[in-house]
């Protein structure tokens, strides 16, 4: 009896686990064990025998590592402008900063069309260019400009927790500006770089929406896959690309995973003084602020542009206002807006709950396997989006779990691939709370059922409310997982988005994509509100952790 | 005991035989009366056509059967109900290429339906047993942005062979065969014409000026409306130039031949609303339905009825005899030698 209480729920959470995540990842695996109706490693040998295979590892890698380093970058001055200088546009980049947030990745490729395409507002009608703008360096761009929000968060969170009077130490001992940022601030900064960067190269590996739209020619794994799945139904080599894909990401992610158990165990203390400004000479203050004024117009004018290019007739005929874009939505968009926010809501409020059970079940309650169920939470967030979707697609069309056609399978979609988000705020919720409390009200008597929600649950609700729109936000921009799963009962925003991308009504796009921004929006505003109750510090250090949606 | 169960019995083979009974008049009723709706007010489709919701409100109009669609192209549709064949999500496949449901009957993806008004439809645009019957048909031609022609100080093309000029380089925008119809016609249209060698030997050429392809068959034509590029290899070229009434397009139907396939309907094999699908195919078909196809989307009608203005009828056009049955069984081939002949898309 006492063990059937103790062992029930982690039961139950392995159950679940293995039916929705270690299942469809597994039958990806065997369909890719699958060549001409014959089981063998034929269609990996088929590919790799391929030069146009080896073309699309080395093209998928490289785009990774460039946008992750390029990214990184990126995040590392806008931090240091907002954090280590006084300088009086920091609240303009740190708005700049969270803009990717509300804006999916896809919907900045349309934006970025208008304005630097072919026929682009500044690169053409303005500045009469004509370059390609079809190619990787668009991705790399594009993919650089909307991860900083995550490299920014990481790093910022190492940096704002860098002791002041380790710099003031240097200083004293005769170190100038320049000597304390490179000698002292960034090696104790270089785990959040690292973090920053593993991040990022996993996010670009699995992106498919940015190379789907302005690569062109340049295909990755992640887009070629989605090709031969939805093109040809070519469900092996689908299965294979896709099998090679989370390859890379697991390892991108396992290094990610000890770097982060590394930066750590390096404890930084807390910050007792005010911020540890760096004074540092007119020339590089210079450069940090061309790189935030360029930023910062760039995101801007992206936001501007989705505005226009919902608003206007076309490209080709000038800038006339029109609301044509927007007739489309009570035609066949208010069912889409409504799955969105129902789907995103219950999707924010089961991960969250259940994010902070499952870190309570592994970090207070022992039972066998518990690293186990830890693995197991955290996988979704390795495997690529699409490699997650072909896997529900694949999984769940067939007795016993047929599911495929209902909403369920999309909530259930959005849910396993958030839990992740839930689990890791949930642990580090725990890890900041104080023991002896907990002890107390078990010493009172109170059981473990009994202290998490007396004592836990409640102490831990602003933090709770910040992952919990955090994770309504990333829901709502989901795309990758969704686009094999959805059918005509149960669309949503952004595969709408992605429908009329893809069929060209760029108008029609952007006009969803207001209202997609509208909803993400909503919910920053709701971050804000919460934040004003957890701090400056722990809210950063809280998002730094949930960076990986 | 014994007698129990005889009574038992009886009774069971009573209730089976008047529910048999019951099942067998009410199927005999329906037949003869014409088709009732579905108990369920709901059709599914997956549309490739112009215009879904304006044919979804008009058909809901008419019928008060509401309509869920979602829009692909015709090799999505295909990969879906592949997928989805023991359990299918849908009940009508709408618009899209005459190959891709040559595929899908041969695949019994499809269900046969033999529509009263089917004989309006030219026998040519229809499957010989019902499976699938043309609603209208769609041409290929070019979309050509007059503007941006003249920026870059292009010719007008105005048949298929001036595509492979070099000083078209990058200006040109067509789709991939792997998932749009017009793309592939074009594809098999050209082999059609020229035969496979010189045939393959024309594509290449004209590939060189494409930069890449698009997945679905419309937009390249868009983007010529963006002025992102010249010429858009497009379906129904009238098509933008009407929606479009300011902008610089204009239409070009080639003169050395024009590609054209028939769009059909569909029924899906095991669809949950068998009977609001076929009143659908009625409609489609009907004198009524057929205008209002053409308004949503303006295109040829495979029906006598009168074109819209703008739009041109079978007999302006120079059609090429495209043989649809031939180069819709083939199409896995030519696909396939697509992918090796062309890598880089």
């Amino acid at each position: 009896m006492l063990s059937l209480k103790k062992f029930g729920l982690p039961a139950l959470f392995f159950l679940l686990l293995f039916v929705f995540v270690a299942y469809p990842t597994l039958t990806v695996i065997v369909k890719s064990y699958e060549y001409k109706g014959q089981s063998g490693f034929g269609t990996y040998l088929m590919l790799f025998t391929k030069p146009y295979f080896i073309g699309l590892i080395r093209g998928s890698v490289l785009i990774a590592l460039g946008s992750a380093f390029c990214s990184t970058l990126l995040g590392l001055f806008l931090s240091i402008l907002v954090f280590k200088t006084g300088l009086p546009m920091r609240k303009l980049v740190l708005f700049a900063v969270v803009l990717p947030m509300i804006i999916p990745g896809f919907v900045t490729s349309l934006s970025y069309i208008f304005l630097f395409g072919r026929n682009g507002l500044i690169t053409f009608k303005l500045l009469n260019l004509s370059w390609e703008i079809y190619s990787w360096r668009s991705v790399l761009i594009l993919q650089t400009l909307g991860f900083s929000t995550t490299t920014f968060f990481l790093i910022s969170a190492v940096l704002v927790g860098v002791n002041s009077q380790t710099e003031n130490a240097a200083r004293n001992l005769g170190a100038n500006e320049w000597q304390v940022l490179t000698t002292v601030t960034l090696p104790l900064v270089r785990p959040g770089l690292a973090a920053a960067f593993l991040l990022s190269f996993l996010r670009s590996m699995a992106d498919f929406g940015t190379p789907f739209i302005v690569g062109g020619r340049f295909n990755t794994l992640a887009t070629m896959a989605y090709t031969k799945l939805i093109g040809t139904y070519d469900t092996a080599t689908a299965s294979a690309l896709s099998t090679v894909l989370m390859v890379f990401c697991l390892i991108a992610f396992w290094l990610y995973f000890r770097m982060e158990r590394k930066s750590q165990s390096f404890r930084v203390e807390r910050q007792l003084g005010g911020a540890g400004l760096l004074r540092l000479p007119l020339l590089h203050r210079s450069i940090l602020v061309s790189v935030g004024v360029l930023f910062s117009v760039v995101m801007l004018g992206l936001l501007i542009s989705v505005f226009l290019a919902a608003f206007t007739r076309h490209l080709g005929a000038g800038l006339h206002f029109t609301w044509d874009h927007f007739r489309i939505i009570p035609q066949q968009g208010w069912n889409s807006i409504i799955n969105t926010i129902i789907f995103a809501s219950i999707t924010c409020l089961i991960t969250t709950f259940f994010g902070l059970v499952i870190a309570y079940l592994v970090s207070r309650v022992r039972f066998p396997g518990g690293r186990l169920l830890d693995l197991l939470v955290t996988l979704p967030f390795a495997i690529p989006g699409t490699f997650m979707g072909i896997g529900y697609a694949l999984a769940f069309n067939r007795p016993p779990l047929l599911l495929s056609g209902t909403w369920a399978i999309v909530v259930i979609c959005t849910v396993f691939r958030e839990l992740p988000l839930g689990f890791r705020s949930g642990d580090s919720i725990l890890k900041q709370q104080e023991r002896s409390i907990e002890q107390a009200s078990e010493n009172l008597g109170d059981s473990k059922t009994g202290t998490f929600f007396r004592i836990i649950l409640p102490m831990a609700r602003p933090a709770l409310m910040v992952s919990a729109v955090y994770a309504y936000i990333t829901s709502t921009k989901t795309l990758g997982a969704l686009i094999f799963l959805i059918t005509p009962g149960n669309k949503v925003l952004s595969v709408d988005i992605f429908e009329a991308t893809v069929r060209g009504d760029v108008g029609n796009a952007a006009a969803f994509s207001v209202v997609l921004m509208m909803i993400a929006a909503g919910g920053v505003g709701l971050i804000a509100l919460a934040g004003k109750r957890t701090g400056v510090a722990s809210r950063f250090k809280l998002l730094s952790k949930l960076q990986i949606g | 005991m014994m007698n129990r169960e005889k009574i038992v019995d009886s009774k069971i083979k009573f209730i089976f035989q008047t529910t048999l009974i019951l099942l067998i008049s009410s199927m005999l009723s329906m037949s003869v009366m014409g088709i009732e709706p579905d108990s369920e007010k709901v059709l599914s489709m997956y549309v490739a056509y112009g215009g879904p919701d304006f044919i979804a409100r008009e058909f809901e109009k008419e019928t008060g059967i509401k309509v869920k669609y979602l829009t692909m192209s015709s090799g999505e549709v295909l990969a879906r109900l592949r997928a989805e064949k023991s359990n299918p999500q849908t009940d009508i496949w709408f618009g899209g290429g005459s190959d891709a449901f040559i595929r899908a009957r041969e695949e019994k993806l499809i269900a046969a339906y033999h529509s009263p008004n089917r004989k309006n439809v030219k026998p040519m645009f229809r499957d010989k047993e019902g499976y699938w019957t043309g609603v209208s048909i769609v041409v290929v031609g070019f979309l050509v942005n007059q503007e941006r022609l003249k920026q870059k100080g292009l010719k007008q093309p105005e048949n298929w062979s001036d595509l492979v000029d070099p000083s078209y380089r990058n200006e040109i925008m067509a789709s991939n065969p792997n998932t749009s119809g017009t793309a592939y016609t074009t594809v098999s249209g050209v082999l059609q014409v020229m035969g496979s060698e010189k045939g393959w030997q024309f594509l290449d050429r004209m590939y060189e000026n494409i930069p890449f392809l698009e997945k679905s068959g419309s937009a390249p034509g868009k983007k010529a409306l963006a002025g992102e590029f010249a010429i858009g290899i497009a379906p129904d070229p009238h098509n933008l130039p009407l929606r479009n009434p300011g902008a610089p397009l204009v239409p070009v139907f080639p003169g050395d031949g024009v590609l054209a396939w028939p769009s059909p309907v569909a029924m899906i094999n095991g669809a949950k609303h068998p009977n609001n699908a076929k009143l659908f195919i009625d409609w489609c078909l009907s004198p009524k339905g057929q205008v209002v196809l053409m308004k949503a989307s303006p295109r040829v009608p495979t029906t006598d009825v009168k074109t819209l203005k703008g739009v041109p009828g079978v007999s302006d056009l120079n059609l090429v005899a495209y043989d649809h049955l031939k180069w819709g069984a083939a199409r896995e081939k030519v696909v396939e030698k697509f992918n090796d002949r062309y890598p880089q898309y």
